[in-house]
């Protein structure tokens, strides 16, 4: 997103704040997004779609508190949506889970479907589980979602270098068994 | 430090599958109903102080009407005023300066 599209969007972020009707705009723009994100970290649907509805009554609820700091409005809408699976997973007391797609994984691991072979995902998928929870949700949010440090920073609430410190901890990891087609 | 379990999924969200979730007016109107919540709280809290002040001030108000009514003059001249008791004002020789009253019936 340009910088001048993001000024674009605070001035319908702007006409949110004074009616609720307006808010429908940004609804429409970052559904799917959003409801990707939370499938992504539920791997269930009908779960999902609560979530992200919540996420979006949230926003509505607290669209006046909502500051400009020159990052998309879907950073604040991740962030909320970050927090509302956080506290799903704190009150039913589940082992979180991240659905991840397996055409994007072979994207990022620069193999073809049929070089994949099972052994390869086993061990793929023992690596992303002995990795931290933490590292994992920086992992996700910089392939899957395709978040600059910045915004990732923001959604998680943690500091850049940390949320930088965190991938290239689990990039190294990864690196010792797979092909890693992932570039700063 | 966590525990997580990894899923991988073949088949990615569909659009039309995840309109089946997508509903403003429902979010919309959970929102209206929310914000009337809100304001109907705001009153009953608005209504409680109201209250509160009311009460604090009619209680003070009877403090002070009830120390208005009582009888200004000093407590010797009270007791003295009574006519079929002679009293006498007398200084303790003591040492502590105390006023003590006495009262004979005349």
């Amino acid at each position: 997103m340009t910088d001048e599209e993001i000024r674009e969007e605070n001035s319908l972020v702007e006409r949110a704040k004074r009616n609720p009707e307006a808010f429908g705009k940004l609804y429409d723009k970052y559904f799917e997004g959003i409801f990707h994100f939370v499938f992504r970290r539920t791997d269930d649907e009908d779960l999902a779609g609560d979530l992200t509805s919540q996420t979006f009554l949230k926003a509505l609820q607290n669209i006046r508190k909502y500051e400009f700091k020159g990052l998309p409005f879907s950073a604040w809408l991740y962030r909320i949506a970050a927090n509302e699976v956080n506290k799903h997973y704190y009150s039913k007391k589940r082992t979180r889970v991240f659905s991840l797609e397996e055409e994007r994984i072979m994207e990022i691991f620069e193999q073809n479907d049929h070089q994949f072979t099972q052994s390869q995902i086993d061990l793929l998928v023992k690596s992303l589980n002995e990795l931290p929870t933490e590292t994992m949700e920086v992992l996700e949010m910089r392939f899957f979602e395709g978040k600059n440090f910045r915004e990732i920073s923001y959604i998680l609430n943690i500091g850049e270098s940390g949320a930088k410190m965190r991938l290239y901890r689990a990039i190294d990891k990864l690196r010792k068994n797979f092909n890693l087609n992932w570039e700063e | 430090m966590g525990r997580h379990e990894i899923r991988l999924r073949r088949n990615r969200m569909t659009s039309r599958r995840m309109e089946r979730h997508k509903n403003y007016q429902d979010i919309l109107r959970q929102h209206r109903q929310h914000r009337r919540g809100r304001i109907v709280k705001i009153l009953l809290y608005m209504i409680a102080l109201l209250a509160l002040i009311f009460v604090i001030y009619f209680a003070m108000h009877r403090v002070s009407e009830s120390k208005g009514t009582e009888d200004t003059r000093p407590v010797t001249a009270q007791i003295i005023s009574r006519p079929d008791i002679d009293f006498s004002l007398n200084k303790k020789e003591d040492g502590n300066k105390k006023t003590s009253a006495t009262g004979h019936l005349s």
